[in-house]
């Protein structure tokens, strides 16, 4: 389990480097020094120069990359050319307002979702199956950013029920909820169909299995054996989807967390991925890819502790 | 605050809601009222609020509204921008060419026991700028003398009549704490200004959401309308608009597109303002490339060019039609060209020149305006033989097109869409055209010694009237190059609730401090 455990780990850490790479392969090829872009007319030459030399690109990309990952090994993510504060402080004041939106998002698809597969399942061919499967396949083809635009123009301009922008009074747990809902609703609603489909077709597989015809032959009521039995196992590919979900996440949270002008990590790439900040957008992609890449083992520790199978196979 | 809830409070809080709901009135713009916080959208985070080391937007709304300065910019009764003295002096003025003088009012406390603002001040704050990244808005400062605690004189090498505008009432002149900024690393900073004096001060900032500026009970002047100026951070343009359909946001810009609509339809209790921006649009030639070279060719160009047409179906009707570039509301601002559009008159200098079948190149940022701008210009321009290809591209490449320190682009270069923008005094927009610019920012890559000497004489010239006809004289040298079709002045629109009278400096950004309640 250890051994699995430390292989797991280093293979998220060789997936931060790789991503690192490609991240300043990139930028090295993008044409265009990030001087005249940001300053326009005003880059003088040795204000240009200073900018390069601040962000480090007057160096070799190979040497820039090492440099950044032995201080990102050390947890130090640079520091921002412009307001000169720690890369590090501007992820961590960033990273849990999308955090926040991502587990509210994926929480309540999967509050939602997941009842809904079951039910499905077991009530399979039933009018509320065939409704489901419309409704599950609907929701997972539209865009979370098309949804979080009607979701806006609908509930908080046409109705007024929500606020429009931001993320709520610093300190007021009330208000940022208040705030959090539209933008979670916009980035969940296609999970509930994408997740009630999966535990559907898991349920289906898990329900036609010998230990359930056993549980029923014993007489067991049928709701111990499909939330005790069935769906215990039929759970599991699901967690492992729901790590994998982060991902997607990730990216349809920079749509909401533009559409809303919330802050969050998605929106600090963009913003400043537009004016050629690469210090921060290095940190944040960093930082983005690290919770992508860590998500993976731990639900794979979550499979394991839920299925003996698995624990065993380890 | 302290508020507590009781049955009276409820239900005088019901009556009064019941009231203003019965009459029509949309309660949340009472509430703003009463609350006294005025909503301004800013367009990005602050980053840095030294005035040596600024990027720009919200960051010059904070320092107009929470430094002191000499001067401050204002309109002169052609409504061109000029400039006055702040409220924090006795006295500012020209004493000859090279020398201003200036007496600080008395009493001027800075915040986090700062002391008093003082003349030593004064010239730490503007010599420090002669070595910082805005040193071009100080070009010929020299040095400031201190006469005593409350007075001195700001000494230039050589005349330069712009230090008005670009340096002293700009917020390049933005007066800093001398003994506070001192004892910051490198004597500069960031996010948090070293101490403060003015209507307002900066009281919270939360990065990527907002700023707070709250009225200063200490300032001396006049005090501002509002208890508190939120600025929030809203990128994205469309969102703002939302945000202010909404009724979250109180002033905010829009787009063109939206601009147009809300002149047709305004959302209820709001208004539309439209402010000259500081932006020049038009389109260059290289009068270096070979196909450019003949100037007949360049004027058949620009009078096949039905800049009309551009300003309608690109900047939907709603940008004004430009003959220059110095914008709307500078000194020296053009108001006719010496060419129109008449393809007949394209088609005749084509022939004169003995050119057929040109094909050219147009270069143009990825932006829908402009390639819509574009589109139309290939069209015209068909119409007298020459097939154009647009060509866009992203601004990493863009910007370095015409750049000689960046590769051999600029030799390949034809025809572009170009916009630039300026501080408020005519020798900033027309700077980019000189000699020493061709090869930076002069992508048409011509000379005139005429020009060069009417940029000296305008940089020194203190007379109005003379000092406009200079740069009406430079902009028709520019176009007489054939290597300018002029296009528009983007104007800045802003939707503001109609609870409020907003006030904007020359670049569009809001100047809190004279915002007022409508």
């Amino acid at each position: 389990m250890l051994i699995y455990l430390l292989q797991r780990i280093g293979l998220s850490v060789l997936i931060c480097v790789t991503a690192m790479t490609l991240l300043f392969a990139a930028i090295h090829v993008i044409p265009g020094d990030p001087a005249t872009i940001m300053l326009g007319t005003r880059a003088t030459p040795e204000v240009r120069a200073r900018l390069e030399k601040e962000m480090g690109l007057d160096q070799p990309v190979p040497v820039q990359l090492v440099k950044f990952l032995g201080r990102a090994a050390t947890g130090d993510l640079g520091t921002d050319v412009w307001s000169k504060r720690a890369v590090g402080t501007i992820v961590m004041e960033n990273l849990p307002y999308t955090l926040t939106l991502i587990f509210t998002g994926l929480g309540w698809a999967a509050l939602v979702g997941i009842p809904l597969g079951c039910y499905s399942a077991i009530r399979r061919n039933s009018f509320i199956d065939k409704f489901t499967g419309v409704i599950s396949v609907g929701t997972i083809s539209i865009p979370s950013f098309v949804v979080a635009i009607y979701a806006l123009l609908l509930f908080a301009i046409q109705l007024n029920l929500f606020p429009v922008i931001g993320a709520g009074e610093k300190g007021d747990l009330a208000d940022q909820l208040w705030h959090l809902v539209l933008p979670s609703f916009a980035v969940g609603l296609g999970w509930v169909g994408y997740l009630a489909r999966i535990v559907r077709a898991s349920m289906l597989e898990v329900m036609g299995e010998n230990h359930v015809r056993t549980a029923r032959a014993f007489g067991l009521p049928e709701p111990k054996i499909v939330l005790q039995y069935a769906l215990r196992i039929a759970i599991l590919p699901t967690v492992t989807l729901l790590a994998l979900a982060i991902g997607g996440l990730l990216s349809s949270a920079v749509f909401a967390e533009n559409i809303f002008a919330r802050p969050g990590i998605g929106k600090l790439i963009v913003d400043s991925a537009n004016v050629r900040n690469y210090p921060v957008v290095q940190g944040a992609v960093m930082a983005t890819v690290a919770l992508f890449a860590f998500a993976m083992p731990i639900a794979d520790l979550i499979v394991a502790w839920l299925d003996p199978r698995v624990r065993t196979a380890l | 605050m302290d508020f507590k809830l009781s049955r009276r409070t409820v239900l005088q809080s019901a009556a009064a809601m019941a009231t203003i709901t019965a009459l029509g009135i949309k309660p949340e713009h009472v509430l703003g009222a009463e609350g006294g916080i005025l909503k301004v959208r800013m367009v990005g985070d602050i980053q840095v609020l030294d005035p040596g080391y600024m990027i720009g937007g919200a960051e010059t709304s904070a320092l107009y509204a929470c430094t002191p300065r000499l001067a401050v910019p204002v309109h002169d009764a052609n409504g061109n921008w000029t400039w006055a003295p702040s409220a924090y002096v006795e006295k500012v003025a020209q004493d000859d060419d090279t020398h201003i003088s200036f007496t600080l009012k008395k009493g001027l406390k800075w915040s986090s026991n700062g002391g008093e603002v003082t003349a030593e001040d004064v010239k730490f704050s503007f010599e420090r700028m002669i070595n910082s990244d805005w040193s071009a808005r100080w070009p010929t400062l020299d040095h400031v003398e201190v006469k005593d605690s409350h007075s001195g004189v700001i000494v230039l090498k050589t005349p330069f009549v712009a230090t008005w505008l670009l340096g002293i009432a700009s917020e390049s002149g933005s007066i800093l704490p001398k003994a506070l900024t001192e004892k910051l690393q490198d004597a500069k900073f960031t996010t948090e200004f070293p101490a403060q004096c003015g209507p307002y001060t900066m009281t919270e900032w939360t990065p990527k959401q907002k700023m707070v500026l709250k009225a200063n009970p200490d300032y001396v002047g006049d005090k501002p309308a509002f208890a508190e100026v939120h600025f929030i951070d809203v990128e994205d343009t469309k969102a703002a608009e939302l945000a202010f359909e909404g009724h979250e946001i109180d002033v905010t810009s829009i787009t063109t597109e939206t601009a147009a609509r809300y002149k047709k339809s305004l959302p209820a209790g709001a208004k539309l303002v439209e402010t000259p921006g500081p932006f020049y649009s038009w389109i260059g030639m290289n009068t270096d490339h070979p196909l450019l070279k003949d100037i007949k060719v360049r004027k058949a160009i620009q009078r096949a060019i039905d800049v009309d047409s551009i300003l309608q179906g690109a900047y939907a009707g709603v940008s004004p039609k430009a003959f220059g570039c110095i914008p709307i509301g500078i000194l020296g601002h053009r108001d006719a060209a010496k060419y129109s559009y008449n393809p007949d008159e394209a088609k005749a200098l084509l022939k004169e020149a003995g050119v057929s079948g040109l094909k050219l190149d147009l270069v143009t940022l990825n932006q829908t305006e402009r390639i819509a701008a574009c589109q139309i210009i290939q069209a015209n321009l068909a119409d007298v033989g020459i097939e154009v290809t647009i060509k866009p591209v992203d601004s990493g490449p863009f910007w370095n097109l015409g750049l000689e320190s960046k590769g051999d682009d600029w030799k390949n270069l034809q025809l572009w869409i170009m916009q630039y923008r300026c501080s408020p005094d005519p020798s900033d927009p027309i700077q980019w055209f000189l000699k020493d610019q061709v090869g930076v920012w002069n992508w048409e890559r011509w000379s005139d010694p005429e020009f060069e000497d009417l940029y000296k004489k305008g940089l020194e010239e203190a007379d109005t009237k003379k000092r406009e006809q200079i740069y009406l004289r430079m902009q028709e040298i520019m176009e007489d190059t054939g290597a300018y079709v002029w296009l528009t002045f983007d104007p800045l629109f802003y939707a503001h609730a109609d609870t409020v009278t907003p006030a904007f400096e020359s670049g569009g950004e809001v100047r809190a401090e004279l915002c007022t309640r409508a």
